[in-house]
């Protein structure tokens, strides 16, 4: 996105005359907005970089007549209206993907014959997605036979995951004799917060995907330089070996770090005793009860399938 | 989420394991070392999938999903890539794209955008078309990949599209039309302007090399009769 930043006014007007398709209008909001169309399902929904991009183009595809900047009246933020026009086509995107988009390299040797490498196994790495999926939705369907009060404590925990649903702000506000929309305006306010910390954890999700490019870039530098017996060959495949193992470590112990939870942004006890109105106690051991009921409950869902 | 260095047969046992919150023993260890990667592959799987917003079409959910993204689509934003700068560029001012099959080529293999066909089915497909360009008897580079999908019109006639990745900036294109379609030749468009035309030989097929990035109408011409199928080749 270009660095220019538009007053209130100057926006108003560039998406009205975006509304009449003007195309220099039209020119001017993509220069400078297409960074956070391509950003929003990174961001937001964290979908992968080549996804955004096709998400991007349908995007595009959808705004560059103009015809739906028509819907902006004003009457909320430009941003509010912006988000929320991407939302949808986000939505209307998801309906149409299909269910295989690529087709990864085929390599094949001298011989003739075909090989994978580390970079492409389609067949295991789509059985593992499709695993991941399932644990997702054994979940979610463990975490929907919680007691409501237990699960509000859960989800307040991880409430920059999981939603609240209505029936649960409204379980909160009766129990707590105070209006939904105060509850609702604190939740919103602690999301806010814990956004912060999500930041840095993306930052270091991002720092495990690029050292696996690391990774990926010494392998093929040793398969090109570090080939033979020469003493220029093996000077390369010390020094590479040296490398690798030396950034396998750092991405293991990232990894590590990420298994025990340490990327998830949670909640504070104390906020959530603040919201619900009982003992940091009282929230601590909730929870452990119910870390404990899903664990066995998803153990049985595994036992059964 | 990235590939890693374990089987199949880890993979599931790892499942299991995290599933009834437990952590591999020595034992399962020894008899597979990749088991631990395996383990944090569930586990990173499940994170990712934990922070997937699910669809909920009410309004707090709603609320929430703006809010995020007011908070987090500024910060620390990925760079808008150079092929799309240039796909905008060059698409703004064309009527939009509906039924426009769009292939990009990556480093990594082909990936087809198929999100903006609405009025007729396209799917991939690994069966090769007869007589069509093999994608592994045929290659030349370490690099090749390629592509097949097939369309089936409102008419139930197939015709199957192989793109096959020659270099980094050109593929070679194969069409075919199923059966006994009566067309007689193929026609290539570039933005619009005609640019190639080869005949349809005996087993319905025809081809192109050297394609670069562009706007491309494939048009199958016989008397009386044609049908035309728009394809976008970007890179990047």
């Amino acid at each position: 996105m270009e660095q220019t930043s538009y007053s209130t006014e100057e926006i108003l007007e560039l998406v009205k005359e975006c509304g009449t398709g003007n195309e220099k209008a039209l020119q001017k909001f993509f220069d400078h907005y297409s960074q956070d169309i391509y950003n929003f399902p990174i961001r937001v929904f964290h979908l992968t970089e080549d996804d955004a991009s096709d998400y991007y183009i349908y995007a595009f595809e959808r705004l560059k007549s103009g015809k739906r900047f028509k819907s902006f009246v004003g009457k909320s933020s430009f941003k509010t209206w912006f988000f929320s026009v991407l939302r949808n086509l986000l939505i209307d995107w998801q309906r149409t993907k299909r269910e295989v988009k690529t087709q990864t390299v085929s390599k094949v040797n001298k011989e003739g014959k075909e090989y994978s490498t580390i970079e492409d196994e389609p067949d295991k790495r789509a059985d593992a997605l499709a695993h991941a999926l399932d644990v997702s939705d054994q979940f979610q369907s463990v975490l929907s036979t919680i007691k409501m009060e237990n699960r509000i404590v859960f989800k307040l925990s991880f409430v920059y995951y999981l939603h609240l649903d209505p029936e649960e702000l409204v379980y909160i506000a009766e129990k707590t004799s105070r209006p939904e929309e105060e509850i609702r305006s604190e939740i919103l306010s602690l999301r806010e917060e814990l956004s912060n910390r999500e930041e840095e954890n993306l930052k270091m999700e991002d720092k495990i995907t690029s050292l696996y490019l690391n990774i990926l870039d010494l392998k093929e530098q040793k398969k090109q330089k570090a080939q033979g017996d020469s003493v220029e060959a093996q000077y390369y495949k010390e020094r590479l070996d040296h490398a690798l193992a030396k950034k396998y470590e750092q991405r293991k112990k990232l990894i590590e770090k990420k298994q025990k939870g340490h990327f998830l942004v949670r909640t504070p006890y104390r906020e959530i005793a603040r919201i619900l109105g009982i003992s940091e106690g009282g929230v601590s051991v909730t929870l452990l009860r119910v870390l404990e009921k899903i664990q066995k409950k998803m153990h049985s869902v595994a036992g059964e399938s | 989420m990235e590939n890693q260095d374990f089987n199949a047969e880890s993979l599931e046992i790892a499942r299991e394991l995290f599933l009834k919150g437990a952590f591999p023993g020595e034992a399962e260890l020894q008899d597979h070392p990749d088991l631990w990667d395996a383990y944090w592959y569930c586990e990173e799987s499940f994170f990712a999938e934990l922070r997937k917003e699910v669809w909920k079409e009410d309004a707090l959910a709603e609320t929430f999903l703006l809010q995020k993204a007011e908070n987090t689509v500024h910060r620390a934003q990925l760079p808008f890539p150079e092929y799309l700068k240039e796909y905008t560029r060059k698409q703004l001012s064309a009527p939009e794209s509906k039924d426009n099959l769009i292939v990009r080529l990556t480093q990594s293999g082909i990936r087809v955008i198929d999100s903006l066909i609405e009025s007729f089915q396209i799917r991939e497909t690994m069966e090769l078309a007869p007589m069509m360009r093999s994608a592994s008897a045929d290659v030349r580079s370490e690099n090749t990949s390629s592509v097949i999908f097939e369309e089936t019109t409102k008419e139930n006639q197939k015709f199957y599209y192989q793109i096959v990745k020659e270099n980094e900036t050109e593929v070679y294109l194969s069409v075919k039309a199923d059966g006994s379609s009566g067309f007689q030749q193929v026609n290539l468009r570039r933005d619009g302007r005609f640019i190639l035309s080869n005949k349809i030989n005996l087993d319905g097929s025809a081809s192109f090399s050297g394609l670069t990035p562009g706007s491309y109408t494939i048009e199958f011409v016989g008397p009386n009769l044609s049908k035309s199928f728009d394809l976008s080749i970007l890179v990047g």
